[in-house]
């Protein structure tokens, strides 16, 4: 017998099974932001846009993605609009720059949520809780404070194609550059992680990650041109090809 | 057994505040069992501790529905309300919420020796409400904003009652552990 006899019962077991939200995801092109999407999609919610905030202040602390110029191609792919503000990249400015974009997906898609892919950093985490608190929306971190491990496996599981595109960490050298992030891959660093105490979701920034194929890309990414910045240890990607899957299945 | 009581109007706030607790106890080899505060039966309240998950800043249905809650009254083992589950915790108990931002790391200074804290420690606060302490709660914990950790010993019942305004399974995760294995001398 269920303890609950409250008349609001019924109205409210509605709401537990999850009511479908119109909802904006802060895209970064990386696997985390890319998994948040997708776990969202699975709860039913609607992505209605990505939002990228893109910083020229390379050592921005909250926006930080070597390719951030080619989520564009990310949003094609998934056939999602695409919602992008330039900001310098100054401590509050970008705060700011930041609640100007959703405020722009309120007005435009009249979202009611923003779903991001923070996992541990707390700097990053809150400054959007109060941002969306202050618009009076919802703020959501499906990924937050997971295990690395079960993180790691759960990327390998949806088959995420993820290239490495920036490293650095001690014991993480040039060669990791433009890996894919396989089981192989992933092997690799947990010999680095007993090693050197690297974190497996990169969660140090000890490696950043570009996503060019999931389960919801309507079409797949392929670097076709890229140059690797030996002294910042970055992958520069020159040039990406969106190839259909439907034509490719065929 | 331990009842872990999700709040979540959201169902993917779930992975955000219930889970994390849940993974705590976890690694502890805790068994335990999930559930939603309008979906408890009977039986769930056989549980030896209870712990009341927080949830989202915008998410106040559970403070709507405080009725549901008064099993709380009558419920025999040690209650641990996170956040949410503090104010709710409070509400029952004949205390009241006041609005009260924290968002981020927040700075608490405990009173007295405690479940392993420190004299000063950072807690990760996500709260739009405060929580006054009632009558016969002891605030061992406070920041600027106000109490963080409020405590009853009901020594006639046995029973430990224990709310904290953070999340501690975010940056004290060991103050989850030290609640599941303490045997309190009340």
């Amino acid at each position: 017998m269920c303890l609950l006899t409250y008349p609001y019962h019924k109205k409210y077991k509605r709401a537990i099974i999850g009511d479908r939200m119109k909802v904006g995801v802060l895209f970064s092109g990386g696997k985390d932001s890319c998994l948040a999407l997708h776990l969202a999609k699975e709860y039913g919610h609607q992505i209605a846009c990505l939002l990228i905030v893109a910083p020229d202040n390379k050592d921005s602390f909250m926006f930080h993605t070597p390719a951030l110029e080619w989520v564009g191609k990310q949003a094609e792919a998934l056939e999602i609009p695409l919602l992008k503000i330039e900001t310098a990249g100054e401590k509050e400015e970008e705060l700011e720059d930041l609640k100007k974009v959703i405020e722009k997906a309120v007005r435009k898609y009249n979202i009611k949520g923003i779903v991001t892919g923070a996992v541990r950093s707390i700097y990053q985490a809150s400054r959007v809780q109060r941002i969306c608190n202050l618009l009076h929306i919802e703020c959501f971190n499906p990924l937050w404070m997971r295990n690395e491990e079960e993180h790691v496996q759960d990327l390998l599981k949806r088959r995420f194609h993820t290239v490495v595109t920036r490293v650095s960490a001690q014991g993480l050298g040039r060669e990791w550059i433009g890996r894919e992030m396989n089981s192989d891959f992933f092997s690799d660093l947990k010999k680095m992680h007993e090693k050197y105490g690297i974190n497996l979701a990169g969660e140090g920034g000890e490696y950043e990650s570009f996503v060019l194929d999931a389960p919801l890309f309507k079409k797949r990414l392929e670097i076709a041109e890229k140059r690797v910045d030996e002294k910042n240890n970055v992958m520069l990607i020159k040039k990406i090809k969106l190839i259909s899957k439907k034509k490719e299945r065929r | 057994m331990i009842l872990v009581v999700n709040l979540c109007k959201e169902k993917m706030h779930e992975l955000e505040f219930v889970k994390p607790v849940c993974d705590v106890l976890e690694r502890m080899g805790n068994d335990y069992s999930v559930r939603h505060y309008l979906r408890l039966k009977k039986g769930d309240l056989d549980a030896e501790k209870i712990i009341l998950c927080g949830t989202s800043l915008r998410d106040f249905g559970y403070l709507k529905h405080l009725r549901m809650f008064d099993w709380l009254r009558d419920y025999q083992g040690d209650v641990l309300g996170i956040c949410g589950g503090a104010q709710i915790l409070v509400q029952i108990s004949g205390g009241s919420v006041f609005r009260s931002q924290e968002i981020g790391k927040v700075l608490v200074k405990r009173k007295e020796e405690f479940l392993g804290f420190p004299e000063e420690f950072f807690v990760y606060g996500l709260h739009n409400l405060g929580i006054k302490s009632p009558e016969g709660f002891q605030v061992v914990a406070s920041s600027s904003e106000g109490a963080q950790i409020i405590l009853r010993k009901e020594k006639n019942r046995g029973r430990l009652l224990l709310g904290v305004l953070f999340h501690p399974e975010v940056l004290n995760p060991f103050f989850i552990e030290n609640f599941c294995k303490q045997r309190h001398e009340v």
